[in-house]
């Protein structure tokens, strides 16, 4: 007997009816809509289920018991933020205490992305992630809140349902977060501060990135998933360097540099060697996932499979993953066990990177083949008796064959049981493992230049590798609401151990042996965490939270009675908004102030030993001649017995806000870390130790900060809405202390290499890695003047080169960033777009530093470089001049997307179309390819592809 | 689970310092480390370089030297446009010079190493650890000697200061120069006999030392003592274990060691196999070879990863070991003699290339005169035992024969007791050999008539040229820096000029005065 229902649907947020929100009955194709004063009426059997739906809030399903049904429908944005995930629990997120950002599947980046890493780009106000560039499936430098180390370890923790995975990349995979589909996240949550990051501890002081993967729930219905998409990527732009005509005509005018010989090894093509190895390419990726539940038994499961295929030629990746999620419940409910098995599979074809810096070099004025036989058709210099000339860019890509296989495991079970004896209490048990496996090789045939095979005639070059990463956790929670003094209990105490190993090994050989003896290396090593922790909630009123955090951490690096490190945290937030002078403050919907204090440690330096010496023995070719025997050489270590932990103690004073039923809201923090006892690598006295450097404690630097993020929904309407995010973070790094001894003088720890000397510099009282270079004298017109430069130290003589005149100039870290992210939605249409911008960080343009006259014929080859050289006009190069650093600050409009949602797209499948454009637009006076660099040295990295990508998604 | 937590290293290529005497072969092949820190960046694929550098193949020691001693002076310069290089070209070198500041460490290092082993083998009454041991000593004394030639006023440790975390304390010439002679005296009776492997240092080793400490000992601590530099020169020539080989570049080409070559008394061993590495007479070799005027296939047979096309004469050495620049002036030579076949001096290993003139520091290789003395191959043209394409065999010379002669003659003619005719018959002994390749018999016309300063550093200049030693000679003939001997570009100028003589000695690396407080700059700098 079909029942006559009818009711009213009301906005949560404001209380407005709702006009056009769907009304359905459950498992049907019969339904309705709401007309302009909100109101519906359907027929429907009793007992059935009734959907009420709406774009941007939560469906409510209600069974029908009667004739009038109202709802109200709440914001979707408001469920998501209910509740954050912490170390080792969750909190109500109004109960946060810490610096904790989450952001949510509906806020993650849009377009090709294979990288769980890039979803996050830009969200968060702090977090900077840099990709290493644009080669298919490359990783990313996260880091938050600037680095708090210098040679220790700057990436943050990152736990994946509950298992805190490795963060190296082993051999062969470029990528350590490359095993988690993107498609399978449901929420990343950043823990920032250190009363939020204490409770892990040891690896946690660079800040923490929780990511959960979508889970089934108990009583949803089973449905099936599809998302694919199709996507073409190309190169934006070449480096302006000098055609085949031009070099021709610096050939001629330059004679006397030259000399008039120098005309008879140019050639007559005209070859663009940056074209030649650049194309097109496609790219495509599938998942489908299957979620539900059988009784209490919710299960996800998917699959998701990734062909990729870079802008340069032969490169490529072909990713399959898979993952499991079964959450049954046992006992009621008290017995809650979650199962979570994710695996990868990815196999990588790599090219030849250096390709690209051989194509500006390459002399244009050679053909790409000259049908050479002995380099396979190939034009190279060595057949012109010019070894060290530079490598035909084609051959070099096409001819490697650089390949590898990765395959990873990371599964874990987490059972939950409530004591049935002691009402709140809880133990849970986790016990994870992380295995990555990879096999690769990087071979050439023997047709190509010995330039490129080290030596050998062709090379074969095997390599392998394996990680192992397992992890047990154990802790009690107790829970106890103390309601007579109107206080709130949440004790956690627990023990933690983890184990890592890592072990492989790598074959060097010519394809036709000859006296270089094959060379193999293999490593095995390992440490292990153990820790003991304790983190107490108390809640006082409802209103004053307060958290203490205390985490005793052991780790085998470091020896005997600093092996253990104790790290305290401790945090206090008022909820103001609860407050009666602010209760009934209709415009103020949220405000709370945090307060947080806490020491974090840290001991990841890459070295297992660091306090052990270690003497090694030396491979074949590297012996000596011993009572008529040639017999391996034994080298005892650089080691520090007294090796410890390094300490970075974070305050951080935070403000959440919201205005207008949340329409605005935000919140605003402003930190300071010091880190001391820095686990450092600096020069060392000479005669004290077995080098020259050694990782020990020594220096300390400080980072301060402010950010500030904001979410806006200027619109929000039956059919409109829009919302707005921005997010600014300004970060100001800087060493306090470096060396044993305190010399003023110090001219700092440099860096640089061998062949373009010394450009960056950790000094004290500046930002580390700082540009450390000599000040460049311009003429009238602007033109920077050859090796002429400042006299700064006022000594007089030859300024130039390695002496007291360099100066620090710049640093390679930006002061400001801000991100920004739109959606607009209009009733089945949706457009979306984030951006992000940087301000202040400067790079040394290594590619045009490197072009000079003399360098464009020597050793009797020609040389290409970049149209830059007609500015500076040198005939030498001056690396150490100041001109090459720019500022590289930019604004970068990183996607675009829109899409269409169709309700019933065929029975009860909606679907979705998107199209989306990645890497949209730069802003930038850099004059390089792309002004983001890690580490702010431009040289020749793999361009960041501009793509286009076409998007389906099915749900059934 | 708290135990996890104390470990040791997995890795079965490793020996933790505490199990060293578990195996007398560790002592052996910790000794082998002592040699090979000087000749080798590291430990190869197992565990790289030994110092933390851009290059660890530019930064080791003996490249490093050679830098320092050759392009330096007028016997050559370099083309290369690496840090640092121009400012040694040009003498205007600072504290900061990447190849002064790796030499320095390295030297530290090879007395660290020296310092643990003489540590643990001191005391032991096994004949064979006793003369390891010895060995030890002189390795220290030889980087010492080092120190004391380029530095002046190194860090100065002992086995008795172990390794950690301290702060060396300062030494000077005079102190030094002391104890260096004393720990050569002391270990003379331990080392093996004058004649054994030129890869090891033994008597005659010892005693070509004290000779060439004895020979600077003007320079190092103000008052010359020319006869005890003849006392050792005698001890060696008199050993009767060492001749002369009849082919001078028997002394550089892959079959250079004691057991083919009679000359050789220590040199630093390579091989093509066994001791790789672009240091040494590898990278002499490449360094001095191009594509155009010296190639690899015709004058040393290192055909790969070969013509790095660096160093070259200037051209007022050819004062020096021609004699012929006023002859030829600076045009071209002849087309039909650019190797210099006019001279009967068969120690001219050397080709004109583009012009004499260098246009300027950094002009290609191309410019200047080429020199090609050390070879691969072996003295009489055929392939090493174990050839390498891409490492050589040779050698590198530290120690050979002629050097007691010379050094003989200078000490003779300086007032020691052999007299100014005993110097004027080793300086012609010296000459025969070159004039003469094979029998080298008594030939009027290239004989000097008598000794002077300027003959004896030139003979030396021809006799010793490209072998690490020409900065330590002319500063003890006072030509090094001033104004008395100028060549191309000295002081960045293309004629050259005068330079500081604060210059004779090295500053100590900026990095060092920063990390070691006790550690004072030398003057000047």
């Amino acid at each position: 007997q079909d029942l006559s229902v009818s009711g009213k649907v009301t906005d949560a947020s404001n209380g407005s009816t709702m006009v056009g929100a769907t009304v359905y009955v459950k498992g049907t194709s019969n339904g309705t809509a709401t007309d302009l004063d909100g109101n519906y009426t359907i027929s429907v059997a009793s007992q059935n289920t009734l959907v009420f739906s709406s774009i941007g809030y939560t469906t409510q399903e209600v069974v029908v018991t009667g004739n009038i049904i109202n709802v109200v429908l709440k914001p979707a944005t408001e469920q998501i933020d209910e509740v954050v995930v912490i170390g080792y629990g969750t909190v109500k997120k109004s109960d946060a205490t810490g610096s904790v950002v989450a952001v949510s599947s509906d806020r993650f980046n849009k377009g090709a992305i294979t990288s769980a890493q890039d979803l996050l780009v830009g969200k968060s106000a702090g977090v900077v992630i840099t990709n290493a560039g644009g080669a298919p499936g490359s990783g990313s430098t996260i880091r938050i809140r600037g680095g708090s180390s210098l040679n220790a370890s700057n990436d943050p923790l990152i736990v994946v349902d509950g298992v805190a995975i490795s963060n190296e990349n082993v051999s062969g995979s470029s990528n350590f977060l490359s095993f988690i589909n993107p498609n399978d996240i449901e929420t990343f949550t950043v823990l920032k501060d250190a009363s939020a990051t204490a409770i892990y501890g040891s690896r946690a002081s660079n800040g923490v990135i929780i990511i959960t993967t979508k889970k089934g729930k108990v009583g949803s219905a089973f449905s099936v998933r599809y998302d694919g998409n199709t996507s073409i990527s190309s190169a934006i732009e070449f480096l302006d360097v000098y055609s085949a005509d031009e070099i021709r005509k610096i050939a001629f005018d330059k004679q006397d540099l030259f000399g008039v010989s120098s005309f008879t090894r140019l050639g007559n093509s005209s070859t663009n060697w940056q074209k030649e190895i650049f194309r097109t390419a496609i790219s495509q990726d599938h998942n489908v996932s299957v979620t539900g539940a059988y009784k209490t038994l919710p299960y996800r499961v998917s699959v998701g499979y990734t062909d990729q295929n870079g802008i340069m030629k032969n490169t490529d990746l072909q990713r399959t993953t898979g993952s499991i999620n079964l959450d049954p419940s046992f006992l009621d409910g008290s017995l809650k066990v979650s199962v979570n098995a994710k695996g990868m599979y990815t196999k990588n074809n790599f090219g030849d990177a250096g390709a690209l810096g051989s194509a500006v070099n390459m002399d244009p004025t050679k053909p790409i083949k000259d049908g050479n036989a002995v380099s396979d058709g190939y034009f190279q210099w060595a057949n012109y008796g010019s070894s060290l000339g530079t490598s035909n860019p084609v051959e070099q890509l096409m001819a490697a064959d650089n390949k590898s296989e990765v395959s990873r495991f990371v599964g874990n079970a987490q059972i939950d049981y409530k004591l049935p004896f002691i009402e709140g209490l809880k133990a849970n048990l986790n016990v994870a493992t992380d295995f990555t496996k990879s096999d690769g090789y990087n071979n050439r045939p023997i047709t190509s230049p010995t330039g490129l095979t080290g030596g050998y005639l062709g090379r074969l070059s095997d390599y392998n590798a394996k990680s192992y990463n397992n992890l047990l956790d154990f802790y009690f929670n107790y829970n106890k609401d103390l309601t007579e003094v109107s206080s709130k209990l949440d004790l956690t105490a627990g023990y933690s151990w983890q184990h890592f190993k890592r072990e492989g090994g790598s074959y060097t050989d010519g394809v036709i042996p000859n006296s270089n003896a094959p060379v193999t290396t293999s490593y095995i090593s390992e440490n292990y965490l153990v820790s003991f922790f304790g983190r107490l909630n108390y809640t006082f009123m409802d209103r004053y939270l307060f958290t203490a955090t205390l985490r005793n951490d052991g780790s085998s690096r470091f020896a005997g009675s600093n092996q253990w490190g104790l790290f305290p945290a401790a945090a206090l937030a008022w909820k103001i908004k609860d407050e009666t002078f602010l209760k009934d403050v209709k415009v103020v919907s949220e405000m709370k102030l945090r307060l947080g204090w806490g020491v974090t440690g840290q001991q990841d330096i890459g070295s297992d030993y660091p306090s052990q010496s270690v003497f090694i023995a030396s491979s074949p070719g590297s012996f000596y001649l011993i009572d008529g025997e040639y017999i391996p050489t034994l080298r005892p270590g650089a080691s520090d017995p007294n090796i410890k932990w390094e300490e970075t103690t974070t305050q951080n004073i935070g403000l959440d806000f919201g205005f207008v039923n949340d329409r605005i809201s935000g919140s605003i923090d402003v930190y300071k870390r010091k880190t001391k006892d820095l686990l450092t690598i600096v020069p060392i006295p000479t005669g004290s130790n077995n080098s020259n450097r050694l990782f020990t404690n020594v220096g300390s630097l400080e980072n301060s900060g402010v950010e500030l993020s904001i979410n806006t929904r200027p619109i929000s309407k039956k059919d409109v809405s829009l919302e707005l995010g921005f997010n600014v973070t300004y970060n100001k790094n800087k060493v306090t202390k470096l060396l044993m001894s305190d010399d003023p003088n110090f001219p700092g720890i440099l860096e640089g290499d061998a062949f373009t000397g010394i450009k960056q510099v950790v000094k004290v009282g500046y930002p580390a890695h700082s540009f450390y270079l000599n000040q460049q004298v311009y003429d009238a017109n602007g033109n920077p003047i050859e090796g002429l430069y400042v006299d700064l130290s006022g000594q007089g003589g030859v300024v130039s080169g390695d002496n007291a005149d360099r100066y620090i100039s710049k640093s390679p870290s930006p002061d400001y960033l801000l991100g920004f992210s739109a959606r607009f939605t209009y009733k089945n249409f949706d457009f979306s777009g984030s951006a992000r911008a940087s301000i202040g960080n400067y790079v040394y343009n290594l590619v045009s530093a490197g072009a000079s006259y003399d360098q464009m014929f020597q050793l009797n080859y020609w040389k290409n470089f970049t149209r830059q050289l007609n500015e500076t006009q040198f005939v030498k190069r001056q690396f150490s001049s100041d001109h090459f650093v720019e500022d590289a600050s930019f604004f970068k409009l990183d996607n675009l997307s829109a899409g269409y949602n169709f309700d019933n797209f065929y029975g009860k499948t909606t679907a979705r179309i998107s199209f989306t454009v990645q890497n949209v637009l730069t802003i930038t006076k850099y004059s390089g390819l792309d002004p983001e660099v890690s580490g702010g040295i431009d040289n020749n990295f793999y361009p960041r592809p501009r793509t286009f990508m076409l998007g389906l998604s099915l749900k059934f | 689970c708290v135990k996890d937590l104390d470990i040791t290293p997995k890795d079965p290529n490793t020996i933790l310092s505490g199990n060293l005497g578990d195996d007398p072969v560790y002592t052996k092949q910790f000794l082998a480390k002592l040699y090979a820190s000087f000749i080798i960046s590291g430990q190869g694929s197992n565990g790289g370089d030994d110092i933390a550098a851009s290059d660890g193949n530019f930064f080791t020691t003996v490249r490093a030297l050679w830098n320092v001693q050759e392009i330096t002076t007028d016997e050559a310069i370099c083309a290369w446009g690496d840090i640092g290089i121009s400012d040694l070209n040009t003498q205007t070198w600072s504290a900061t010079n990447p190849f002064l500041t790796a030499l320095y460490q390295r030297l530290g290092l090879s007395i660290t190493y020296a310092n643990q082993f003489i540590g643990a083998t001191n005391g032991s009454t096994d004949p064979t650890i006793i003369r390891y041991n010895a060995e030890a000593r002189f390795l220290r004394a030889l980087a010492y000697t080092y120190y004391m030639d380029l530095f002046a006023n190194p860090p100065f440790t002992t086995e008795a200061d172990g390794v950690g975390k301290f702060f060396p304390k300062q030494t000077d010439r005079v102190t030094l120069f002391n104890y260096i002679v004393a720990e050569l005296t002391d270990i003379e009776d331990k080392l093996s006999e004058p004649g054994s492997s030129s890869a090891q240092a033994n008597k005659a080793a010892a005693w070509m030392l004290l000779a060439r400490v004895y020979l600077n000992a003007g320079v190092y601590t103000g008052t010359p003592q020319w006869e005890n530099c003849k006392i050792y020169c005698d001890k060696v020539i008199n050993s009767g274990n060492y001749s002369l080989a009849s082919n001078y570049r028997q002394n550089f080409s892959a079959d250079n060691d004691r057991s083919t070559n009679p000359e050789m008394i220590f040199a630093y061993a390579q091989d093509g196999v066994n001791i790789q590495g672009y240091v040494g007479t590898t990278f002499i070799i490449e360094s001095s070879s191009d594509a155009r005027y010296i190639k690899a296939e015709d004058f040393h047979g290192l055909t790969n990863n070969t013509n790095w096309n660096g160093n070259r004469a200037r051209k007022q050495f050819m004062n020096v070991l021609v004699d012929t620049l006023a002859t030829y002036g600076n045009i071209a030579v002849p087309a039909n003699d650019t190797l210099f076949k006019i001279s009967k001096d068969t120690r001219v290993l050397i080709k004109m290339k583009k012009s004499m003139d260098i246009p300027s520091p950094s002009s290609s290789g191309d410019y200047g005169i080429g020199v090609y003395k050390f070879t691969a191959t072996n003295a009489d043209g055929t392939q090493a035992a174990t050839y390498n394409s891409a490492y050589a065999s040779t050698d590198f010379p530290v120690f050979r024969l002629a050097d007691a002669y010379l050094m003989r003659a200078e000490a003779n003619f300086n007032g020691a007791t052999g007299g100014a005719s005993e110097a004027l018959a080793d300086v012609n002994y010296i000459r025969d050999r070159a004039f003469h390749a094979g029998a080298f018999g008594a030939n009027p016309a290239n004989r000097i008539a008598a000794v002077t300063a300027k003959a004896l550093l030139d003979e030396r200049g021809r006799e010793f040229y490209y072998e690490a030693q020409r900065r330590t000679d002319l500063i003890r003939f006072g030509q090094f820096t001033n104004g008395t001997y100028v060549w191309a570009w000295k002081g960045g100028v293309a004629n050259g000029t005068s330079t500081s003589s604060h210059l004779n000695i090295f500053p100590i690396p900026g990095e060092e005065v920063s990390a070691n407080p006790n550690i004072k700059q030398n003057t000047g700098y």
